[in-house]
């Protein structure tokens, strides 16, 4: 009976370690495709192409344009995203299952039809109203922002809002009878609880702003100077037929992103567990 | 934990407030630009990008006004103008988008052609596929890539250029892929794929050292037009005029440099 009772732990316990060792070889199988695909690209990259392109003055605007854009359409993200996912994950809203998939159409659109969409919006539709109040979006750096902001933002709500369905909404109503406001709550019981995955969310919104170029070229055009992000840079030199050109402003973009992620990542490390 | 959130608090404030100086400070240089001359809009064909530049900087240092470029492909930059009934110059690269954009509307006046696209047959170095003339393309065994059939100028004329020498149902069989434009033929006969294609001349000169050119007979070939247009809608008629006579006057010899083709 005891050896019985042994056999079929052992027996668990071996097929257990099989699936975690299949896990662990899925895992390694990923990682290494990834780096394998980075690897392909570095290799068919010429490393004169990448110092001629770090001299460029057309690469440092792209580069600052690119990263002050992406930041400020994540915080605007941010700004519309918190309290977009903190509705939808604690109140009981008519037709919900249609809000929440309205919330999903910039990621279903292909970015193209989104670009077109938003300058049918701001162009023909809003354009004189915006233009009378002195807004210009349509081929304007601002229309960069707005093109990245609302490709952006379902990813950010989505996240986010799996973060507050993740807290026991208990905890919440235990604070409101101690005493504190729903202000209160909210500042210190569920945004702290939700701490880890809106910054989660907040680094998957910059990432995806990063590379969003389809809605950015339809939007905002392509200007050299004024409107030229890397993503756009390298679309554009893609379709010129500069290959040697676009994949070295690739591997630049790609080591920016990276050692920005990683060093962000590290810098929160003690805060947030990914 | 209090102190923690708080710093994340100011990180997040100090991160928005340094983009919003950003996006501030980078607005206002356009606008004291735009208050001391005159600047066109131009959307460009991605593929005549460099030409067009060099253009529309000559036409700066000649006459002070500016041309500010939108680079894309001729459908999408059409979609733009019609969308957006703004702009003073249409230079898409090919006539076939020009007619389109006249029948609806959307065309001043039309100058040209600053240059022709002459498409050639591109082989990987070495020539595999033994391919001299535009027949060889019926060959079995011969993988040939084109620009899409249908969305690019330069596919439909390749369809008619295979028409005009009696192939085009043999051809069919051989051809392993379209692509979105003349320059991604070029790539994915570089990296490997595919044993022709087709291309315009001026894409081959970026790539001389992994390809090989093989021109089509001048008696099946078709020439295009790359012409030059102003928009209905620009609020500067005649600084649109002046570029659009500049470009047709000066584009040739500027897109001769670039590997375009410029004689009939």
């Amino acid at each position: 009976m005891a050896l019985e009772q042994n056999n079929r732990t052992t027996f668990k316990n071996n097929s257990r370690s099989l699936l975690i060792g299949c896990f662990w070889l899925l895992f390694v199988f990923l990682i290494l495709f990834i780096l394998l695909l980075i690897g392909g690209l570095l290799n068919y990259a010429n490393w004169e192409t990448v110092k001629t392109v770090l001299r460029q003055k057309e690469f440092h605007f792209a580069l600052t344009f690119t990263l002050w854009t992406s930041v400020l359409a994540t915080g605007l993200s941010a700004l519309f995203a918190l309290p977009t996912a903190y509705v939808l994950s604690r109140y009981k809203i008519p037709g919900k299952a249609f809000v929440d998939t309205l919330l999903d159409i910039p990621i279903v659109l292909p970015p193209l039809v989104s670009g077109i969409a938003l300058l049918i919006l701001f162009g023909p539709v809003l354009g004189d109203f915006l233009t009378a109040m002195g807004l210009d979006i349509v081929f304007s750096s601002s229309g960069v922002v707005i093109a990245q902001w609302f490709i952006a933002t379902p990813y950010a709500v989505r996240i986010m809002k799996q973060a507050f369905d993740g807290i026991d909404p208990r905890m919440e109503n235990i604070a409101r009878t101690l005493g504190y406001t729903p202000g209160n709550v909210f500042g210190k019981v569920t945004l702290p609880l939700a701490k880890n995955g809106i910054i989660n969310g907040l680094i998957m919104t910059w990432t995806r702003t990063i590379g969003e170029f389809g809605a950015t070229a339809m939007l905002a055009g392509i200007t050299r100077m004024k409107t030229e992000t890397l993503s756009v840079a390298i679309f554009l030199n893609m379709s010129m037929g500069d290959l040697k050109f676009a994949i070295s402003t690739a591997i630049v973009m790609l080591l920016v992103a990276l050692v920005s992620l990683v060093g962000l990542k590290l810098f929160l490390k003690q805060e947030v567990r990914f | 934990m209090r102190s923690k959130t708080k710093f994340f608090a100011m990180l997040l404030l100090l991160v928005f407030v340094t983009a919003l100086a950003g996006c501030s400070a980078n607005k206002e240089t356009p606008k004291e630009e735009s208050a001391k001359a005159v600047t066109l809009y131009a959307y460009v064909g991605a593929n005549l990008k460099d030409p067009v530049t060099e253009l529309a900087q000559k036409f700066e240092q000649k006459t002070g006004v500016k041309v500010e470029m939108n680079f894309n492909n001729s459908g999408a930059l059409l979609n733009q103008l019609e969308t957006t009934k703004k702009g003073d110059i249409y230079l898409p690269g090919n006539m076939s988008f020009v007619e389109k954009a006249k029948q609806a509307g959307h065309i001043e006046n039309v100058a040209g052609p600053v240059a022709y696209f002459n498409p050639v047959i591109i082989t990987p170095k070495g020539n595999p596929a033994k391919i001299t003339k535009v027949e060889d393309l019926a060959k079995d065994g011969v993988k040939l890539v084109i620009p899409d059939k249908e969305a690019t100028a330069i596919g439909k004329t390749a369809i008619k250029i295979f028409k005009n020498a009696g192939i085009d149902a043999k051809v069919e069989k051989n051809i392993l892929a379209g692509m979105e434009t003349p320059a991604k033929v070029l790539a994915a006969i570089t990296m490997g794929q595919g044993n022709a294609g087709i291309v315009d001349i001026s894409n081959t000169l970026k790539a001389m050292d992994k390809i090989e050119v093989v021109e089509i007979d001048p008696k099946t070939n078709i020439v295009e037009e790359i012409p030059v247009a102003t928009l209905k809608y620009s609020a500067n008629k005649d600084q649109a005029d002046a570029f659009m006579k500049f470009a047709a006057e000066e584009g040739p010899a500027v897109f001769e440099k670039y590997g375009f083709r410029t004689k009939q």
